[in-house]
């Protein structure tokens, strides 16, 4: 990696060194937790950091990093699993709206414009309102309002190659539209889809910590960061450092996929780099 | 005029939709009313009379129609919780939501516009660095959390403001501004970062047009440039936005509200949703999608009309 590499890619750097040691600390919470994460000490409530509990202890007098670190496994989880949800339908239904066209692009992209239209946070409320609060529920909820994006990615990309002459080769050659669909056009269409998966894993990651926190995402005791945030909130004038830990993760966390995603755009399309 | 008269059958179309999304969505809740109402141990003619009298007899048809019929009177039905009509519930709790949305997104323009151009201008120094990676902070910090941190800092430790709750206006509007201040400051720190890095790019783009050049050998000063021509230009796909800006503006307050207990819709629509007061949630909702599709056509609208560039079709 040259110097004027790095200082073409900073954006790109920074966010994967931050992905990095966050993914580091999620494979570290497989294997160690400096203490049990629901291990309640009552006699060491709201400790502040020492060196038996790094980032202090909470209302329960369980270990804040431990839990911070279980978290983690938890957003990861939310990210991966909902974005996940959200590109397989909406690369099915952009494939769909590119590819075909006429009626049935205008009725797929009028419903992608519809639900582009409201807040994540409203989307995901409404969900749990109706199918109740539960882990799946959160995923589901969360990975909804990803959709569009993938779909409207998609559909471009489709729209874009569906004349190029090697699809018209591919068509000529007796190819199904399957075919041409999924092996021909949709890895030319990979990386604004890589580029979206990043930043919609940041959104993911934001939402179920909005969601844990107004208590209706992730329940408790599993570790999330957004309900840690609801606990601390309410002892913070005792125990203000109990709100910084679990807020900072989220804001690295975010910020993270969010330069990652930034950065590989900027790789990708050198008309945008600085 | 075309134009608005597909607008405007796309904008029915879209509130049909949507209405019959809603209502359908919450006639998936397992669970009878009636029996809620009446408790476990009622007997099967009260259920029936009670039934009859909410109407959840009637085939699905039927109800979507008398539902629909009623948002548009403004009656969506009773509070389970509160055995209050949703209406005037709802109408209770707006003026904080309203107030506190405005204030947030006329906080947000105030601070992003200026902020962008500036940001476009130093294209390429090291001040547009440090911009971006503020605006970079600023969309990752969830709002919540910079909410909690300003009721530390201003709250309790400054006590420049109360640590939450709400004034009303007509107890004092001063007061009630100040306790709506710390909120619309969180629900716009993320906004503001959204406009500045979408207005960069545009001012970006804009200064490399040959009218800009055009400008600059009829010796007019870069400021003049920048601010009566350029920024014109640059304001117009901001408005594109707009409509998603308010959006997450509404998102924002939804959450916030809870942050600093402020009596919004966001905190009765959270708290419903936990009671499980299914007719308040139903019509919250689609109160809600009313307002955000609405502001998305009138920015459309408003779109077209400040733009003579766009052909209306």
């Amino acid at each position: 990696m040259t110097i004027k590499f790095m200082k073409r890619n900073v954006t790109l750097i920074i966010g994967a060194v931050i992905v990095a040691m966050l993914v580091l600390m999620l494979t570290i919470s497989f294997f160690y937790l400096p203490h049990d994460v629901n291990e309640m000490v009552i006699t060491d409530r709201f400790s502040p950091p020492s060196s038996t509990y790094l980032m202090g202890t909470d209302n329960f007098g369980r270990d804040v990093l431990s839990r911070i670190m279980k978290g983690s496994q938890t957003a990861f989880m939310v990210g991966a699993v909902s974005i996940l949800f959200a590109m397989s339908i909406g690369v099915i239904l952009g494939s769909i709206a590119g590819y075909v066209g006429g009626w049935l692009d205008e009725l797929i992209m009028r419903m992608v414009d519809v639900l582009m239209a409201f807040p994540t946070i409203l989307l995901a409320l409404v969900f749990i309102a109706v199918f109740g609060v539960s882990t799946t529920n959160t995923l589901i909820a969360i990975g909804l309002r990803a959709i569009p994006t993938f779909a409207r990615i998609t559909r471009g990309g489709f729209m874009q190659y569906k004349e190029f002459e090697f699809v018209k080769a591919a068509r000529s050659l007796g190819s199904s539209p399957m075919r041409i669909m999924f092996l021909h056009i949709l890895p030319n269409t990979m990386s604004p889809i890589i580029i979206a998966s990043s930043l919609g894993f940041a959104t993911a990651i934001l939402s179920e910590a909005g969601l844990s926190y107004l208590g209706l995402g992730i329940q408790p005791p599993h570790p999330s960061w957004g309900s840690m945030l609801r606990e601390a909130q309410s002892y913070m004038t005792r125990a203000p450092w109990y709100t910084y830990a679990p807020g900072i993760m989220i804001t690295m966390s975010v910020l993270g996929f969010n330069l990652l995603g930034d950065g590989i755009r900027d790789l990708r399309d050198p008309r945008r780099q600085k | 005029m075309l134009y608005f008269a597909r607008r405007f059958i796309s904008l029915i179309v879209t509130l049909v939709v949507v209405s019959m999304i809603v209502f359908v969505l919450f006639q998936i809740i397992p669970g009878d009313p009636a029996l809620t109402i009446l408790g476990m141990d009622a007997d099967e003619a009260q259920l029936a009379a009670l039934r009859a009298q909410l109407g959840t007899d009637q085939p699905l048809i039927n109800r979507y129609a008398d539902w629909g019929r009623g948002i548009l009177k403004g009656d969506a039905g009773q509070s389970l919780r509160f055995s209050m009509p949703v209406t005037s519930l709802i109408k209770s709790r707006l003026p904080v939501t309203l107030l506190l949305s405005i204030m947030a997104l006329v906080m947000a323009v105030a601070i992003a516009i200026p902020l962008g151009v500036i940001a476009a201008r130093s294209h390429g120094k090291w001040s547009d660095y440090v911009i971006s990676i503020v605006t970079q902070l600023g969309m990752a910090i969830p709002s919540f959390w910079m909410g909690i941190i300003l009721i530390l800092i201003f709250g309790v430790r400054l006590q420049w403001f109360r640590a939450g709750g709400y004034v009303p206006w007509s107890d004092s509007p001063i007061d009630s501004i100040k306790s709506l201040f710390l909120p619309a400051v969180a629900i716009a720190i993320p906004v503001i970062a959204t406009i500045v890095r979408y207005l960069r790019t545009t001012v970006i783009e804009q200064l490399k047009l040959d009218y800009v050049r055009t400008a600059y050998s009829k010796g007019l000063s870069k400021k003049n440039i920048v601010y009566r021509h350029v920024l014109k230009n640059s304001l117009i796909p901001v408005i594109t936005v707009m409509g998603m800006i308010i959006a997450s503006v509404l998102g924002g307050s939804l959450v916030i509200e809870q942050v600093f207990a402020l009596p919004g819709i966001g905190r009765l629509l959270v708290s419903s949703i936990s009671y499980r007061d299914f007719y308040l949630v139903q019509g919250m909702v689609m109160y809600i999608a009313v307002a955000i599709i609405m502001i998305n056509f009138l920015v459309d609208v408003i779109y077209k009309f400040l733009d003579p560039r766009i052909k209306l079709r």
